[in-house]
């Protein structure tokens, strides 16, 4: 018994060191890429890009891993963490800087091709710059909008699409109260940008997230004005109902079966009604305003990573990968909006009115600010915002709070 | 596992007696010595870096900075949530093992009789444990959904006011539906344990009692249930072990909101690991975690022990 | 009381608990039979619009999730054969021999069990990075052994107790040797016990996600539950049809195999006795 199990753990370590040298000899300068996924087509989007650049480049070989978001950060923390990091890696905007204070990121501003920065929209690469470095490039950018059903608001004897947050709440409740199954306006109150959600509403009120003071302005009155705004809809039941429990996915199932009337989101949802709610006849039009216009701009950044020994190589695959015709391929694919200038004039986003809307509202566009401790702020915020939205707490109080720990989380560096 | 076979230390000793397996304890070594490089190689390591990072001030990738002493741990027990997050892992645990074992009893005693069918519904009650708990819990996600889910459609074609219902809104509800999913996937693993100890229950104790006249419930009190109890506290220490690390079912179905109002232990780790980037801190809440299962395993042999020198000898 | 009126009432009293169970699997059913534009619609069915099964064909044809499950299968027979190989001699040497620190072992197995390899991953990981063994079947085969190979030895030592001493002493007295002795005598004993063993390290081998995701980062080296995990993880389409046709095929041989075995297992069981 003894010596079969010795065997079997020399065979053991035999298959570790067979699998180790297979690991371990690259014959080109191999750039490992890691995207997440938006749909199912972003993997092999980027598989597609990596055969064609390979062709191309004889002594590169780009390797892409593509994964589902949810995973990415806890996945790319190991990684880095245990030095098996790929070289180039997509991530939110909103990790990156914590990643870049730490160390993990290269700056890629004297690794980029003269002129190379000159082809984007400038509003998006700032964004991806923090102490005076550029820490990526925007692989993504959206700003959102408001979805209608033209159906339900007809049916409802609404002609124009709500300009105002007053107007929005009249069609909320007309919408509302045209059956059980159909309601006025999506509110979301649970996962992933529920404080994004939020943001809409605060900026149209006149809000900002960090205010004149360098605090957090989640306190002000416009913050509260804004909480309001959105607790009107949910005290006339003019929402869908538990919208504590609703997450970005849920209202946007809810639209795509014709079941809500309003609803705020991005561009991506026009290739989600593409597929799964052929039937709904929908507009799109600027987030309602109270006293201000605005919309939430976000982007997605994919970065070289520190401990790439290739960075070089890297930069040259991100450069193709901003190339205009792969660029435009990718917005078309996945419904963002340009980021490249070169780009933006192109028919596909100008003259589609799926798209335009998203184009035009981006000189109002607000950003997230960057901050290393943002994911824990948002956790606070929207903690906070569910005791409000289910009524166990005041607006005032609840934000106070969100406000306070996001202050604590400012101070701390 | 000692904690578990508590009064079998009366009969190997007896064995030791009797027998002449005193022989060589080198061989006995060798014989332990795999098992024993496999864990400590495997587990001892990341038990050991989870360690280290709790007394010391770690990057988000990662990066062991200076030493902090007790000052992760002191931030973790001064972050309200987190000690919100231990009552509700003790609620948790006590509710998921309690109905877990309060569920899985009268189901072994049933499918210990026999009856036409049996063996199909032993395979059905088995079932929950043939998927992985991530997709029993994504599939309860969508069961469970308020517009779309099967589970309104039902009571709502039973004519039942549920309509869209938002199950995952209210956070007590939330936290009943994770808790009876929680019982749904115990319950397959306590009743083959039950089971197992009904049918080494010898017949003729139960002949000799009807002999006596004492009727089905007498026998169940007194026979039945003293004789299974050891079967029990495997069951509860097990699932006591397995629940309090449990983490997709919660983490799937509301991710520990509203409010944090259903974070366990395990989630709100995960988040200062990976979302907020406090590998730190979240090193110091395993090790709290690891603490408080050690001081229940403590306080379960203690018991045992003093009951086995009362009953046992 | 007769057998039918009794047979009646056991499963009017159990079929609460069998409906909760059915509950899921008919949901999951009744999914992977819809199309992708059926699942979120006004008027939500039971059933599919017509019997459609494109999902399972786009799994296997376009999804590759038939190499998923080869790798899940791998990895589960690898993991169970590598713990039974450590703890079968273990809870041997643990029950019919004195083993030096015989209780700090078995202590020590306890705790090994009481952590969640969760909270271990990032040391886990870096520990078979630093070995180079990312992205190898090995590493999670490995990685399960030593998780689930506390529970094995655990069962195993309370199977070995049961086995009378006196049928293998007979056997040494005829001159068999201490390891024919095992392997003529004890080990055909408590086949039940190492059989029941193998099942639990396998189905919980099959079932595991955290390790299975961290440790393999190729997409041809994922097992089964983390591509269907992936199904969720997309940006605007959870592909529940997907999701429930694969998480159906996924259960289907757990299930046959406790179908199967199921007598066994609760035999199995009782033999393990821990009195």
């Amino acid at each position: 018994m003894a010596k079969r199990l010795l065997g079997a753990l020399i065979f053991g370590s035999a298959v570790a060191m067979a699998a180790l040298q297979t690991t371990s000899t690259w014959a080109k300068d191999v750039v490992r890429v890691r995207v997440a996924e938006y749909s199912t087509k972003t993997g092999p989007f980027f598989q597609g890009l990596a055969e064609k650049f390979n062709a191309a480049n004889p002594d590169i070989e780009v390797k892409v891993e593509h994964l589902p978001w949810p995973e990415m950060q806890q996945q790319l923390v190991s990684d880095i963490s245990a030095g098996t990091a790929p070289d180039i890696s997509h991530m939110a905007t909103r990790w990156m800087a914590g990643f870049a204070k730490d160390g993990a990121l290269a700056p890629i501003e004297s690794l980029m091709s003269p002129g190379f920065a000159d082809t984007f929209v400038p509003t998006y690469l700032d964004l991806q710059k923090q102490e005076g470095h550029t820490w990526g490039l925007p692989i993504a950018a959206s700003a959102r909008g408001m979805f209608y059903n033209k159906k339900l608001l007809e049916k409802a004897g609404i002609t124009n699409p709500p300009k105002t947050w007053d107007e929005a709440f009249e069609a909320a409740k007309k919408i509302d109260a045209l059956g059980d199954d159909i309601y006025g306006m999506g509110m979301q109150g649970k996962d992933l940008d529920t404080e994004g959600y939020w943001f809409y509403s605060l900026w149209t009120h006149g809000g900002a997230i960090i205010g004149p003071d360098g605090k957090s302005g989640f306190a002000s009155p416009e913050a509260v004005a804004a909480t309001r705004n959105y607790l009107r809809f949910i005290e006339a039941k003019a929402t869908q109902p538990g919208v504590t429990g609703s997450s970005r996915e849920d209202l946007q199932n809810l639209f795509a079966a014709g079941k809500l009337g309003i609803v705020l989101s991005g561009p991506w949802l026009n290739a989600q009604m593409a597929e799964q709610g052929k039937d709904i006849d929908y507009g799109i039009s600027q987030i309602p305003i109270s006293t201000a216009s605005a919309t939430y701009g976000v982007t997605d950044t994919i970065s070289i990573l520190e401990t790439s020994k290739v960075k070089p190589q890297a930069m040259k695959f991100l450069e193709y990968i901003f190339s205009k015709e792969n660029r435009l391929e990718f917005g078309k694919l996945e419904g963002f909006v340009p980021v490249l200038k070169s780009e933006s004039t192109e028919p596909f986003f100008t003259d589609n009115p799926k798209m335009a809307v998203f184009l035009e509202m981006g000189p109002v566009a607000k950003f997230a600010p960057l901050f290393p401790r943002w994911e824990e702020m948002a956790d606070g915020l929207k903690s906070e915002l569910a005791k409000i939205y289910a009524g166990e707490a005041t607006p005032e109080a609840g934000l106070q709070a969100a406000a306070e720990k996001m202050n604590a989380l400012l101070a701390e560096k | 596992m000692s904690a578990i076979d508590s009064s079998t230390p009366i009969r190997t000793a007896r064995l030791r007696r009797s027998g002449t397996a005193q022989s060589n304890s080198l061989f006995a070594l060798i014989l332990v010595a795999p098992c024993l490089l496999l864990s400590v190689t495997v587990i001892g390591y990341p038990i050991f870096d989870v360690i280290r990072m709790s007394v010391f001030d770690v990057s988000r990738i990662g990066v062991v900075r200076e030493f902090a002493g007790f000052g992760n741990f002191i931030k973790t027990f001064s972050d309200p949530v987190f000690v919100q997050a231990c009552w509700q892992t003790l609620v948790w645990t006590v509710a998921v093992v309690g109905g877990t074992m309060l569920v899985s009893i009268p189901i072994a005693l049933i499918l210990n009789e026999e009856f036409y069918g049996r063996t199909i519904a032993r395979t059905i009650v088995l079932l929950p444990w043939a998927i992985s708990l991530a997709m029993t819990a994504v599939v309860w996600r969508y069961v469970v959904n308020g517009d779309f889910g099967t589970l309104n459609m039902t009571l709502s074609a039973l004519g039942l006011p549920f309509d869209g219902y938002p199950w995952l809104a209210d956070a007590r509800m939330a936290f009943t539906l994770e808790i009876l999913v929680g019982i749904l996937v115990s319950v397959p693993f306590t009743v083959t344990i039950l089971l197992g100890g009904l049918t080494s229950i010898p017949d003729t104790l139960y002949e000799a009692s009807a002999m006596d006249g004492a009727r089905a419930l007498h026998s169940l009190r007194y026979i039945t249930m003293p004789l299974l109890w050891p079967f029990m506290q495997i069951a509860i220490v097990l699932n006591v072990i397995y629940v309090f690390n449990s983490f997709p079912i919660i983490w799937i179905m509301t991710n520990g909101g509203p409010s944090n109002r259903t974070d366990i232990l395990i989630t709100y780790i995960y988040k200062q690991a990976f979302a907020f980037g406090k590998l730190g801190n979240a090193a110091a809440g395993s090790v709290i975690m690891f603490a408080m299962l050690l001081v229940f395993a403590v306080i379960y042999l203690y018991l045992t022990k003093a009951r086995g020198a009362r009953d046992d000898v | 009381m007769s057998k039918a009126r009794k047979s009646v009432l056991c499963w009017a009293a159990l079929s609460p608990f069998l409906i909760v169970v059915l509950f899921p699997y008919l949901t999951m059913l009744s999914t992977a039979l819809k199309q992708k534009d059926e699942i979120f619609t006004f008027h939500r069915s039971w059933l599919p619009r017509e019997f459609y099964l494109g999902n399972f064909v786009e799994l296997f044809v376009d999804r590759n999730f038939g190499r998923a499950l080869v790798n899940s299968l791998t990895i589960s027979v690898g993991a169970t054969l590598l713990s039974l190989a450590v703890a079968i001699p273990a809870a041997y040497a643990l029950t019919r021999m004195r083993v030096p620190g015989n209780s700090a072992l078995t202590n020590y197995l306890l705790i090994t069990q009481m952590i969640s390899p969760i909270v271990l991953i990032i040391g886990l990981f870096r520990m078979f990075a630093y070995f180079g063994l990312i992205n190898s079947l090995m590493s999670v085969i490995i990685a399960h052994s030593a998780f689930f190979m506390a529970f094995a030895v655990w069962m195993l030592k309370s199977y070995f107790a049961t086995i009378p001493k006196d049928l293998e002493e007979a056997a040494w007295i005829d001159g068999a040797s201490r390891f024919s002795a095992f392997v003529r005598i004890f080990l055909p004993l408590c086949l039940p016990g190492v059989v029941v063993t193998a099942i639990f390290t396998f189905v919980n081998s099959w079932n595991e996600y955290a390790m299975s995701l961290t440790l393999l980062r190729d997409v041809s080296q994922q097992t089964a539950p983390v591509q269907i995990a992936f199904l969720t993880g997309t940006l605007y389409q959870i592909e529940w049809h997907l999701i429930m046709a694969a998480t159906l095929i996924a259960s289907v041989p757990v299930a046959v195999v406790f179908a199967s075995i199921q007598r066994y297992l609760i035999g199995g069981m009782s033999l393990g006795g821990v009195k």
